[in-house]
This record gives structure tokens, C-alpha cells and sequence, in this order.
């Protein structure tokens, strides 16, 4: 709340002063430069995996071109982290708008059919009516912040819901909807083939989103990428496979 | 040189009024949100947890209470803060939150909220048409669910045993729940022929016994019933039948799970933080979109914490599917 200034405590530029100066400036200089070992690159997208799966799939494939990965199992983890560090490498969902503003995609995930993209997919009870998306309690995984994700949401799903719920991971839609909490749930054809290992409840598909594109790799603007993107473009398609991607494809304009 | 000297006081106090106003939350337009809670470790993670998520909208405050704590003393202090919304964790604090609605009579001065961390909210809260709830008991759905993925063994019928008088709406709501995974709920009434405590004890037992038999249930639930699992009842009958039978007891707390109690093979708890997102949704429900608490009702806990007593599931032979243990807490 209080903010004292002390005119004692301001030093005057000095030997020491220079020398900190000279360090900063040459760390900026060396921090500009093209893939480092260790970079931090912080990953979210929403999917039925967990964390651990998805880190050992991709974490050596990454360490091979100097990205140290770092999955993280909530929006709100990774959204508070990227704030606070600022990382010049992230893997999110192409729909993430703050990411979009900040960042450049520089590499696009396709999915399991080879294809950059795909569409969500309204569920609902088996056992129930056939409920309007606009008129549902849509559950969703959380993606945006909470003054954000009605329009996140709508823009999606092409139609604003009464309500949305969400929840900080995609197995926790199926006791929403089995619980009442929510009359409809999205989720990728993907995390719906996942789930179903863990719940039988019958479902039906009511409608789907807009076209979506998978996840991608953004760096963040004005760096310079085109080395960490040609790197990964090359990568081995296994750990991608374990992950559900098929490839990975550079995106024009993203890398200089 | 005097006017100035004069505008420059007044643009002074002007600002220090602001600042007054300010710090003490006079003339902000945010609404007030209040926590009521108990002192324990959980109470206070849920409501940092609240805090951190609420602070940019909400104006906050927070008593504390404790046990000898007196209702006119949260009357007191709801008086003072006239809040347009209060959280209200355990059944104590929603006792005195009913309680101060119950008295102040006028529909416009009763305060509307949120009742959470509490037990058999479903009855409680259903007699409240000022407060929404969460109930705090893991929901059977997600511990059978949870527990089924985890194991090799298939759960087609659960076993458990209630009391009537408490808990035949939660019985029902999760024999539909189960229902829908087409696992069958087998819910014994042990205070179907008499709710006295020796007519209750001897039923308990007699079903229990039947746990042991090789093929009667696929696994049992055990509810978070402070009669049925009276620290005497535990020792001479939950523990014994527990320990001897193959069937999986499923409990609704992590220390029934512990390595040193030997009684429970697997439980789901709350998950603490994931509870916090789902209490902000309700109150920016009810306090910046208008729905009212009677609509919302009583939510289960969506979000669980998984444990796996590695030593008892060993010890009824039940394999594990390892790579689904991820986010399982294994007690080893």
C-alpha cells in the first residue's frame, strides 16, 4: 500500500554499477540469439492424457533440439507461469488469445488423420432430451480467464451457452454432466475415445464446434526462431504418436 | 499566492479523502463477498484459494471462528459488513449463516450464499432458499469409477450400508449415478428393522459377514457416517471384516486409506484446489449474474484426489493397471 522513497538509498553510478550494467547487457545479448541449450519451452493443451504421459512421450524429443519442456495439467498453472516468466518458447491451444497477442506460431501439430484440424463435439446423456447448445450448461475445460470464456466459448462453439462450467481437467466433464451440473459437455472426438476407458455413461452427440486447429508451438514476437523451427519440423514422429499428433509442420511466417 | 496556497489544501484533503475512502472500502462499487470458516488447514487453502480468484471483482472479508463462537457474535459481524454474499465453510458457519437469515425475516435483508465443506448439505441446504451448496462427500460415481480404472478386477455390483433416516437421497442419487456405468448399487438399510443402537449394530454385522462370502460384491462403499463408523463399531467390526474379506472396501477419506489403519483399499477426497474454481463459479452466479441459490441447489464435488493403499490391494490379490496410476497417490 505505502511506497517510501529514501533520496539516501539511491546509489550513484559507480565501478560495481558498470560492472552489473555490462553483465545485464551482455546476458540480453546472448539471451537474443537463436536455440540455447535448456530454453524453457511451457506446454498446455487440453486433452485427456496426463501429464506425466505427455512429458515422456516429447521431453527427450524436445531436449534434442535444446527446448526444455514443462507440461502443465491446468490453464490456470500455465496461464500464471507464463505471466510471471515470460518464456520465449510455448506450446498452446490455437484458440488461447493472450498467447496470440504475445507470441508467433511457429510450428502447427496435425492430428491423428493428418490433418492441422478439428472440431469439438457437443455431448449429451444417452437417457436425456437433445438440449440447445445456446440454452445449455455447457462444460468445458477451462481455457480462458473467467471474464473471458463466455466469449472464448461462444466464439467456439458458435453459439453463446446460458451458462458454462468449467473444470480444471478434461476427465472431470463426465461427472459434470452425470451429476447435473452441466446439460452438455465439450470435448474433442480424441479425449471423448480416451475417456471412454474410464466411463461408460452413454452419450450422444448433439452438434460440434467451429473448425479448431490442433495445437502449435509459438515463440514469442521478435525472436528469432527459424533454427528451433527447422529443428522441430524434423522431429522424430513417435513421441508425437504417443501424444495423438501425426506431424508437425513449420508455419509460414512465424519463423524468420 | 493565497489562492493557490488555498487549491493546493484543498486538491490535498480532496486526495487524502480519496485515499481514506479507499482504504477502507467506502464507495467501492465492487460487491462484498464474506468468508466464514473454521481455523484447520483445509478451510484455509479453500480460502486463500477464494481470495486469490475473487479479489479482482469482490470486495473481501473473512471471520474465523471457532468452536465456543457465539451466533451473535457472526451476527455481529455480518451486521457490521453487510456483505451481498457470504461463503459459509462447514456446518457450523451455515448453521449461524441459516440462522442469521432465519431471524432477520425481510427477504431484502437476508444474505444470500454459499454453503461448502460441510456434510449432508443435500438435507441441510435444501431448506434454504437464500443458500447454494457444494457436498462435501466424494460422490460413489467417482470413487467406483476411479477405483475400476485402476484395477484389473471388473466392478459390476458395490455394496453398501446406510442409515435410512440420513442418507436415502444419497443413496439414490448414486444408485442412478452408478447406474448409468451399469454397475449395480446393492444398499443395505441397517435401520430397516429399528434404529435403536443394538438393532443397528447387530444388522451392520450380520450384513457385513456376508462381504466375506467369495463372489457377493465386487466391492464396498463405505459412507462417511460418524454412527456407523463410531470408533468402537470400527474396531470390532469394520476393521475385522475389512481385513478378511477379498472384496475392496472404498472410503471417502484419506486416512481410512492409511498403510497403518490397514482398512481401506482406495478413496477419493476432494480436490481442494479444483473446489475453490468450482465455488467461484457459484458465487459470480449468484452475486454478478442474478441466478438465484435455490436454482443452483446443492453441486457435488466434481474434482477428486485419487489414493491407493498399495499394501491392501496386495493383500486381496488385486492386480493394478500401473500405467493408469498417473495422478493416484499410491501408499506404498
Amino acid at each position: 500500500m505505502k511506497c517510501l522513497l529514501n533520496d539516501k538509498n539511491k546509489s550513484k553510478i559507480g565501478p560495481d554499477r558498470l560492472s552489473v550494467m555490462a553483465l545485464t547487457a551482455y546476458l540480453s545479448l546472448a539471451l537474443s540469439t537463436d536455440l540455447r541449450a535448456g530454453e524453457s519451452l511451457l506446454a498446455y493443451w487440453t486433452t485427456a492424457q496426463s501429464v506425466q504421459e505427455r512429458e515422456s512421450a516429447l521431453k527427450s524429443e524436445f531436449d534434442k533440439v535444446g527446448l526444455d519442456l514443462t507440461v502443465f495439467a491446468k490453464f490456470k498453472e500455465f496461464n500464471d507461469e507464463i505471466k510471471s516468466k515470460s518464456p520465449s518458447f510455448v506450446i498452446a491451444p490455437a484458440e488461447f488469445e493472450f498467447v496470440n497477442n504475445e507470441y508467433v506460431p511457429i510450428v502447427g501439430f496435425d492430428g491423428p488423420a493428418g490433418k492441422p484440424n478439428f472440431k469439438y463435439q457437443f455431448y449429451t446423456l444417452a437417457d436425456g432430451g437433445v438440449p440447445d447448445v445456446a440454452n445449455s450448461k455447457l462444460g468445458v475445460v477451462e481455457q480462458a480467464d473467467r471474464a473471458e470464456i463466455k466469449e472464448v466459448i461462444g466464439k467456439l462453439s458458435k453459439k453463446i451457452p446460458k451458462s458454462i462450467k468449467t473444470v480444471s481437467k478434461s476427465e472431470d466433464l463426465f461427472p459434470l454432466l452425470v451429476f447435473k451440473s452441466a446439460d452438455v459437455i465439450m470435448l474433442s472426438p480424441q479425449d471423448f475415445e480416451s475417456l471412454k476407458e474410464k466411463f461408460t455413461t452413454a452419450v450422444k452427440v448433439i452438434g460440434e464446434s467451429e473448425m479448431i486447429d490442433y495445437p502449435k508451438i509459438y515463440v514469442k514476437k521478435g525472436q528469432d526462431a527459424k533454427t528451433v523451427t527447422e529443428a522441430i519440423a524434423k522431429l522424430s514422429s513417435d513421441g508425437l504418436k504417443k501424444v495423438g499428433f501425426s506431424s508437425t509442420r513449420a508455419l509460414l511466417g512465424g519463423a524468420k | 499566492m493565497i489562492f493557490i496556497k488555498k487549491l493546493a489544501s484543498r486538491v490535498v484533503g480532496f486526495l487524502a479523502v480519496i485515499f481514506l475512502l479507499q482504504e477502507s472500502g467506502i464507495g467501492s462499487s465492487k460487491p462484498k463477498v464474506v468468508v466464514i470458516r473454521k481455523a484447520s488447514p483445509d478451510y484455509q487453502i479453500v480460502s486463500e484459494g477464494l481470495k486469490r480468484e475473487l479479489e479482482r471483482s469482490y470486495e473481501l472479508g473473512e471471520l474465523t471462528i471457532a468452536k465456543d463462537t457465539s451466533f451473535d457474535e457472526v451476527r455481529s459481524y455480518l451486521e457490521n459488513e453487510k456483505p451481498s454474499l457470504m461463503v459459509l465453510m462447514d456446518n457450523q458457519s451455515i448453521d449461524f449463516g441459516m440462522q442469521y437469515n432465519a431471524k432477520v425475516g425481510s427477504p431484502n435483508q437476508r444474505i444470500k450464499g454459499l454453503g461448502m465443506m460441510g456434510l449432508n448439505l443435500g438435507n441441510i441446504i435444501q431448506k434454504s432458499d437464500d443458500l447454494a451448496g457444494i457436498a462435501y462427500e466424494s460422490p460413489a460415481y467417482s470413487l467406483v469409477t476411479q477405483f475400476r480404472f485402476v484395477v484389473e478386477k471388473p466392478i459390476k455390483k458395490v455394496t453398501v450400508l446406510y442409515r435410512k433416516k440420513f442418507f436415502s437421497n444419497r443413496i439414490e442419487e448414486a444408485r442412478q449415478q452408478l447406474g448409468k456405468e451399469k454397475i449395480v448399487l446393492h444398499a443395505v438399510a441397517v435401520d430397516d428393522s429399528g434404529d435403536d443402537e443394538a438393532s443397528i449394530r447387530s444388522r451392520l454385522e450380520a450384513e457385513l459377514e456376508k462381504v466375506k462370502q467369495t463372489g457377493y460384491t465386487d466391492a464396498v462403499w463405505v459412507l462417511l457416517d460418524s454412527v456407523l463408523l463410531k470408533p468402537q463399531w470400527f474396531k470390532e467390526i469394520w476393521t475385522p471384516i475389512a481385513r478378511g474379506a477379498k472384496a475392496p472396501f472404498l472410503v471417502e477419506t484419506e486416512t481410512l486409506a492409511r498403510k497403518d489403519i490397514d482398512f481401506g483399499t482406495f478413496a477419493t477426497t476432494p480436490n481442494l484446489q479444483d473446489l475453490v474454481g468450482q465455488a467461484v463459479q457459484i458465487v459470480d452466479a449468484i452475486a454478478l449474474d442474478g441466478t438465484s441459490p435455490k436454482e443452483i441447489g446443492v453441486e457435488s464435488v466434481v474434482s477428486v484426489n485419487k489414493i491407493l493403499n498399495k499394501a491392501r490391494i496386495t493383500s486381496i490379490g488385486i492386480n493394478i493397471k500401473s500405467d493408469n496410476l498417473d495422478d493416484v497417490k499410491v501408499i506404498e
